[in-house]
C-alpha cells in the first residue's frame, strides 16, 4: 500500500475536485472576457466561483485573485516595488524561496533587505520592532512554515508594524505567505490585519497551477505590468477556469468543518510524535505548530532515511539533500532557525491531509517502529 | 544504392610495423560495427582508409561515430567527381554552399594529383578550383599557410573533393590491447581514465558499487549516463553494477572507523578481480590520482594495489584535477558528473581517514573483518547493463 506522507508538497487533487475542472472545462469553455455569450457565461461562473471561495475563507470577493500558483501571488507582490523608489524589506530567514530568491534581485536595483532570524521557529515581534526603519516598505513573513509546521505570530507582528506606522511613518505593506496556514490552522487575513497574502490550490487537494493572491486594499495595488488586464487589472491572462472550479470544489471539501478536521490531525500527529520520541528521535517542530506537519531527525542523513521510508511504501520529505554541492531548501530554514546542523542534516518531514486514512497512520507507525534501530 | 565516401586518416598505426594489419584490421572492425544497423565497407588505399557508408546514415551519426572512434586522426566526406575538368568544377560548386566556406573568410586549394596522365597539372587545376570559389563567394580571399577554410581535391583513379577534415581522437583502435574493468563513480575522473586508456587501445568493462539506500537511484542513473558517455570511445561496454550495502554497513559496524575506505577500497578490488575474471579481464583501471583524496595516498595506494593480483593501472595518477577536469568537458562527460548525487554516502566515510597506512597491520585488519561472504554475495548479486559502440543501452541484453 502507498502510504502518502507529502502532503506540505502537493496533495493528492480529490475526485470532486476533477469532477469540477471537467464539467466546467466542457460547459464554459468560453474565454471570460469575450462579449459574446459563451464568454458572458464563463465570467458569471468565474464570478461565482470567486465568490464561494472567498466566503469559504471569510473574505470579501473584491479582495480575492486567482493567479497560477502561490509562486507568482508573491512574485506579484515583490515585483511590483521594482519600479517605485527603493526602500528596505524585512523578511525572516525562514521563507519560501518564492519569497527569499527575491532578496538579490531587489538588491540589485537598490533596495536594502534583512532577514530576521527565527529562533526555535520563530520571529520575534522584539526583533521586528529593532528592523523597522523610515523607509521599509514591506514586511514578508510566512503565516506557517513549510519545513517544521511553526505558527508565527502574526497577529502580534502585524501590531508590530502597524505601531510602528502610527509613530507618523510610512505605511508598510505586510504580506504573509500563507501557502500551509489555509485550512490547516485558525487562519483569518482579516483578523490579522495583513495586507496582502499568497494560497496555492494543490495543498488542498486541488489542482496544481492554480493559485490565489489576497489583498486587502486591491485599489492600491498595481502590478509591475496589467498584462491582458485580467482579474480586475491586477493579474493579466486568460483565467484557468476550470482550474478555479476545481479549487472550489476542493476548498468546500477541506474548508468545511474546519475545527473538527484540524482536531483530528492534531491526534494523529500526537500519535506519531509519541511513535519517533519512543525510537528516541528528537522532534523539530515546535509545540505550537500546525497538526498536518510533523519535523524530526532521525538517525540517519535525511536521504537515507526517506528512501528508507519509500521502499516501505512511506513517502515523506527528506528535509535536506545528500550532497555537498546543493544545501535543500528544508535544511536552510532549518538552519535559518538555528538548528544544529547535523540535526538538520537528519531532519524528515512527514506531513498528513484530511484524506490520510487511520489506516495510513497505523501503517506509517509500523514502519517507524520497523526502523527503529536504522542508522 | 548510393553510398556516402569518407575518407579516414589513421595516426599512430602508420608507424606500426609487423603488426600494421592486425591494428588496421581491428580499427576497421571498430567502425563497422559502431556504424550499424548501417551498412559499412572499408578499403584501404594508399595510406588512407576508404568508408563507403549506406546513403540512409545521418550524417551526424557518422560523425559521431568517427570522431569518437580511436585511432582515427581525421576525416572528412569525400565527395566523388566526374575526372573531368568541368565534371570537377560542377562537384565543388555543387558542395561548397553546404560547407564551411559558406561562413566566408580565407581559404586554400590543395590538390594532389597522383593519376600523373590527368590533363590539368596541380596547379592549374587549384586556380580552376578557386575561381569556383570566387564565383560563389566573390569576398574570400585565398592565404596558403593559415587558411580558414581548405578544399581539397584527389585526383587518383577516382576523383575526389572535400572540404574540411574533422579531427579524431587520435590513439590505438580499442582492443587491440587487452581487456581492463574500469571502477566506474559517479565522479569526474573515473570517465576519464576510462577514456583514456580505451584510447591506448584496451577494451573495458566498467564496475560501479551501489550503496542503496545510502546513495539514491538517481545516482545509479548518473553512472549508467556516464557509461553511455564513455561507451562510443570504449566501443560499447558493460556496466557491472554491484549491489554493496551489507559490505559497507559490515565495514563501518566492524572495522576500526578510520580505515573504513581502504577496507571498502580492498573489498572493491577484490570484488573487481573476480568480474574481471568472469569478463576475461586483466588489469583494473581506477580514476585515482596521487594524493586527491585520504585514500590515494603513495602508501593508501600500495595497500590497495596489495589487494589483488591483477595489474592496477590508474592513467590519472599524475595528474591534477584540471587537467582532469578539461578532458572530462572535452569528452561530454562533465556535466553529468558533477550532478549533485554522492556516490558515497556520508555514513561510510570517516571523519580521519587514515592517509599513512602500514600495509601489514590494515591487511590483517581487512582479513579480520572477513569481507570474503560479502563480496561473494555482492558478486552473485550484480546486475549488468550493456551499451552498444554508440552509448546506447540495450534492454534485456545478454550479459
Amino acid at each position: 500500500m502507498d502510504l502518502y506522507f507529502d502532503n506540505a508538497a502537493t496533495t493528492k487533487l480529490s475526485e470532486r475536485a476533477l469532477q469540477a475542472y471537467s464539467d466546467t472545462a466542457r460547459l464554459f469553455w468560453g474565454n471570460p472576457s469575450s462579449v459574446h455569450r459563451l464568454g458572458l457565461e464563463a465570467r458569471r461562473k468565474l464570478d461565482e466561483e470567486r465568490s464561494a471561495i472567498a466566503r469559504l475563507m471569510g473574505i470579501p470577493s473584491s479582495s480575492l485573485f486567482f493567479t497560477s500558483g502561490a509562486t507568482e501571488s508573491i512574485a506579484a507582490v515583490i515585483s511590483s516595488l521594482l519600479f517605485t523608489t527603493p526602500g528596505k524589506i524585512i523578511i525572516s530567514r525562514i521563507e519560501h524561496e518564492a519569497v527569499a530568491s527575491w532578496l538579490p534581485v531587489l538588491r540589485q536595483h537598490g533596495w536594502k533587505t534583512e532577514e530576521l532570524r527565527a529562533k526555535g521557529g520563530f520571529v520575534s515581534a522584539e526583533e521586528l520592532r529593532a528592523a523597522l526603519t523610515p523607509d521599509t516598505k514591506l514586511v514578508a513573513i510566512m503565516a506557517v512554515n513549510n519545513v517544521t509546521g511553526a505558527i508565527e505570530p502574526i497577529e502580534e507582528l502585524v501590531r508590530t508594524v502597524r505601531e510602528y506606522e502610527k509613530e507618523g511613518r510610512r505605511r508598510i505593506f505586510f504580506f504573509s505567505d500563507s501557502v500551509q496556514a489555509l485550512g490547516k490552522v485558525e487562519y483569518s487575513p482579516e483578523k490579522l490585519g495583513i495586507d496582502g497574502a499568497s494560497f496555492s490550490g494543490h495543498k488542498i487537494n486541488g489542482p496544481r497551477g492554480i493559485g490565489m493572491l489576497y489583498l486587502r486594499n486591491p485599489s492600491a495595488f498595481r502590478p509591475l505590468a496589467p498584462a491582458g488586464g485580467q482579474e480586475k487589472g491586477k493579474r493579466g491572462g486568460t483565467e484557468n477556469l476550470p482550474a478555479i472550479s476545481a479549487l472550489r470544489a476542493a476548498a468546500e471539501e477541506w474548508l468545511s468543518d474546519q475545527a473538527e478536521k484540524n482536531a483530528k490531525a492534531a491526534e494523529r500527529k500526537a500519535m506519531i510524535v509519541e511513535a519517533l520520541r519512543s525510537c528516541g528521535y528528537d522532534l523539530i517542530s515546535p509545540e505550537h505548530s500546525s497538526p498536518y506537519i510533523i519535523s524530526f531527525s532521525s538517525l540517519l542523513p535525511s536521504e537515507v532515511y526517506t528512501r528508507m521510508l519509500s521502499d516501505r511504501g512511506v513517502y515523506a520529505s527528506s528535509g535536506s539533500a545528500c550532497s555537498n554541492n546543493a544545501k535543500g531548501e528544508g535544511e536552510k530554514i532549518l538552519l535559518g532557525m538555528g538548528v544544529r546542523p547535523d540535526t538538520a542534516s537528519r531532519a524528515v518531514r512527514i506531513s498528513l491531509s484530511n484524506s490520510t486514512t487511520d489506516e495510513e497512520i497505523e501503517g506509517l507507525i509500523a514502519v517507524i517502529n520497523e526502523l527503529r534501530d536504522a542508522r | 544504392m548510393p553510398d556516402k565516401l569518407y575518407l579516414i586518416k589513421e595516426g599512430e598505426i602508420s608507424l606500426k610495423g609487423g603488426n600494421r594489419n592486425l591494428f588496421e584490421k581491428q580499427l576497421r572492425h571498430n567502425i563497422k560495427n559502431k556504424l550499424r544497423p548501417y551498412h559499412s565497407d572499408i578499403t584501404k588505399q594508399k595510406g588512407r582508409l576508404y568508408a563507403r557508408i549506406a546513403d540512409e546514415a545521418p550524417d551526424d551519426l557518422i560523425a559521431k561515430a568517427l570522431s569518437t572512434t580511436p585511432g582515427i586522426t581525421g576525416f572528412a566526406r569525400a565527395h566523388k567527381a566526374e575526372k573531368s575538368l568541368e565534371g570537377i568544377r560542377a562537384k565543388a560548386l555543387e558542395i561548397l554552399p553546404s560547407s564551411d566556406f559558406c561562413r566566408g573568410g580565407s581559404f586554400r586549394i590543395t590538390v594532389k594529383r597522383e593519376d600523373k596522365s590527368f590533363p590539368l597539372n596541380s596547379h592549374d587545376m587549384a586556380c580552376e578550383l578557386a575561381d569556383a570559389v570566387f564565383s560563389l563567394y566573390p569576398d574570400m580571399t585565398v592565404d596558403l599557410k593559415r587558411p580558414d577554410h581548405t578544399l581539397t581535391c584527389e585526383i587518383r583513379n577516382d576523383v575526389y573533393l572535400y572540404t574540411s577534415e574533422e579531427k579524431g581522437e587520435g590513439g590505438l583502435p580499442y582492443a587491440t590491447a587487452g581487456k581492463g574493468v574500469l571502477l566506474l563513480s559517479g565522479g569526474i575522473d573515473s570517465p576519464v581514465a576510462g577514456y583514456m586508456m580505451a584510447k591506448r587501445g584496451m577494451k573495458l568493462d566498467a564496475i560501479y558499487f551501489h550503496a542503496y539506500p545510502y546513495t539514491s537511484e538517481l545516482a545509479l542513473d548518473k553512472v549508467k549516463q556516464l557509461a553511455s558517455i564513455i561507451a562510443p570511445y570504449l566501443g560499447g561496454l558493460h556496466l557491472y553494477v554491484v549491489p554493496f550495502t551489507d559490505g559497507q554497513v559490515h565495514i563501518r559496524d566492524n572495522g576500526y572507523e578510520e580505515e573504513a575506505t581502504l577496507m571498502f577500497r580492498a573489498s572493491m578490488m577484490q570484488t573487481a578481480e573476480r568480474i574481471a575474471s568472469g569478463c576475461g579481464a586483466s588489469a583494473i583501471v581506477t580514476g585515482e590520482a596521487l594524493s586527491q583524496v585520504a585514500s590515494q595516498t603513495l602508501d593508501a595506494m600500495s595497500f590497495t594495489d596489495s589487494m589483488t593480483d591483477l595489474l592496477v593501472l590508474r592513467p590519472l595518477v599524475g595528474m591534477d584535477k584540471e587537467e582532469i577536469t578539461e578532458k572530462a568537458r572535452r569528452i561530454g562527460s562533465y556535466e553529468t558528473s558533477i550532478l549533485p548525487y554522492e556516490d558515497c554516502c556520508v555514513v561510510f566515510s570517516p571523519k580521519h581517514p587514515v592517509t599513512r597506512p602500514v600495509k601489514e597491520v590494515v591487511r590483517r585488519h581487512f582479513e579480520e573483518l572477513g569481507m570474503e561472504s560479502f563480496i561473494e554475495k555482492a558478486v552473485e548479486e550484480t546486475k549488468v547493463y550493456v551499451f552498444d559502440p554508440m552509448g546506447r543501452e540495450i534492454e534485456n541484453a545478454e550479459a
